[in-house]
């Protein structure tokens, strides 16, 4: 009987063959089985292990790819959150500027900010609205806390404005309380005070007083809250006094451009109502 | 014979350890190398048929038992072994190198094919078309094995089986 098993098993391939087959059919018939699917969990188990080692390897070895690709992933992701924060500042300072119930800003164009030169003596803020936007040159630019500046230069999408914190700027104030007028301008130096010219020393001008923009100011709107009196001096014939500016000119981000004054053709006086060989005192004021 | 087989059997246990953990990631199409048959094939063409059989079982065995799909794995490794038996070369033929090569180079070709016939008769990992798993990934897998046979023959084994 051996001796015609080995004969079959040497001289017969396909009975081997069919062993071979049978066994695998069995297999794959009884493979869910509680003890086949142990052995194989158990040698998954190790082949998982090994698998993971060997990712574990080809993942140090590509670190430097990955790295790379974190790398551009943050500075998206940083980018987006730069873009996202700028938003956000541009949309609580926009909303800022409408905060204020009392101010009408309808009719006023929105601008913000874009780029600003200051210097010990002169200041220029550049906006980004232009001609697209109906700007245009000698048009009062200003916040709902106060006055800013004038439009000096207008390009199709740009303008400049010459901040009252110039040393070229001059407009015609006038006190809220006693109606003194004179003339604010601002000799360089700090950003939050400028002065008050030819304001006779006769004016009932009190510290405190908040001046105001007159209405005869060829660009600026009559009313427009320029500062605060911090400081009184009187002088030979007028007073010299120093206001904290209403417009704090460091955070400045958002900014209204007034519609165009109607009368800008300020009527001329003829030269012989004033009396000759007097010199007027009252400079050319805007 | 058992003393000639040892060394064999390590081998084939490395390359099935290869196989599973490294040139299975090589696929391309879906289709990888496969290291494991071009042994078998060997084995068949050189030393015989039954041997080429027991070592497809054994491989299957050790690639079903890490795989977790035994009995597939071995049915078609043994189907291998037995296929590629049939291009058996005896030790006492005087066929040449090339002879041999070739007989090599037909047994890798048609334990591919029939190896991958049977797996995909019972298998479809990939959820592709009956008639795309049977001839475009059977002919690919002829291709990438006989490509594998014939850097194995060129580079090693031609010289050392002709002596």
């Amino acid at each position: 009987m051996q001796k015609f098993l080995s004969f079959l098993v040497r001289h017969n391939a396909y009975l081997l063959l069919l062993l071979y087959c049978g066994i695998a059919l069995l297999v794959i018939r009884f493979e869910q089985d509680d003890v086949v699917s142990k052995i194989r969990g158990s040698f998954t188990e190790v082949g998982a292990s090994v698998n993971e080692q060997i990712v574990s390897y080809g993942y140090l070895l590509n670190l430097r790819k990955e790295n790379e690709r974190l790398m551009l992933l943050n500075t998206e992701l940083l980018s987006k959150c730069l873009r996202n924060e700028r938003m956000l500042r541009d949309s609580k300072a926009r909303s800022a500027l409408f905060a204020d119930s009392s101010f009408d800003a309808s009719g006023y164009v929105v601008a913000r900010v874009i780029d600003r030169k200051f210097s010990a003596r002169e200041n220029i803020l550049m906006i980004d609205a232009g001609k697209n936007r109906g700007i245009r040159p000698d048009m009062a630019v200003l916040t709902p806390k106060g006055l800013v500046g004038r439009v000096v230069y207008v390009t199709e999408r740009h303008a400049a404005v010459m901040p009252v914190i110039h040393t070229d700027f001059k407009v015609s104030v006038i006190s809220s309380a006693s109606s003194a007028m004179g003339i604010l301008a601002w000799n360089g130096g700090a950003e939050h005070l400028a002065s008050i010219e030819h304001m006779p020393i006769s004016s009932p001008l009190k510290r405190g007083e908040e001046m105001l923009t007159t209405d005869f100011s060829t660009f600026a709107p009559g009313g427009i809250p320029v500062g605060r009196v911090v400081r009184i001096r009187p002088d030979k014939l007028f007073y010299n006094i120093d206001i904290r500016l209403a417009v704090d000119f460091s955070t400045l981000s958002y900014v209204l451009v007034a519609p165009v004054k109607r009368d800008q053709e300020k009527p001329v006086l003829p030269d012989n109502i004033m009396p000759q060989g007097e010199p007027s005192t009252i400079n050319p004021v805007n | 014979m058992r003393q000639s087989l040892l060394p064999l059997v390590i081998v084939l246990l490395v390359v099935s350890v290869l196989q599973i953990f490294g040139m299975s990631r090589l696929s391309l199409f879906g289709v990888s190398p496969d290291m494991v048959t071009v042994m078998l094939s060997l084995m068949s063409v050189y030393i015989g048929q039954r041997t080429g059989m027991a070592f497809g079982f054994a491989a299957g065995l050790i690639a079903g038992l890490f795989s977790g799909n035994l009995g597939v794995n071995l049915l078609f490794r043994t189907i291998e072994g037995f296929t590629a038996g049939y291009f058996h070369v005896p030790e006492e033929s005087h066929a040449t190198k090339s002879q041999k090569s070739r007989m090599l180079y037909l047994a890798i070709v048609m334990a591919s094919f029939a190896g991958n016939l049977v797996f995909n008769l019972i298998e479809n990992p990939l959820g592709q078309e009956l008639l795309v798993r049977i001839f475009a990934n059977g002919a690919l897998a002829c291709v990438l094995n006989l490509l594998l046979g014939v850097i194995v023959n060129r580079l090693y084994l031609r010289k050392t089986l002709s002596e």
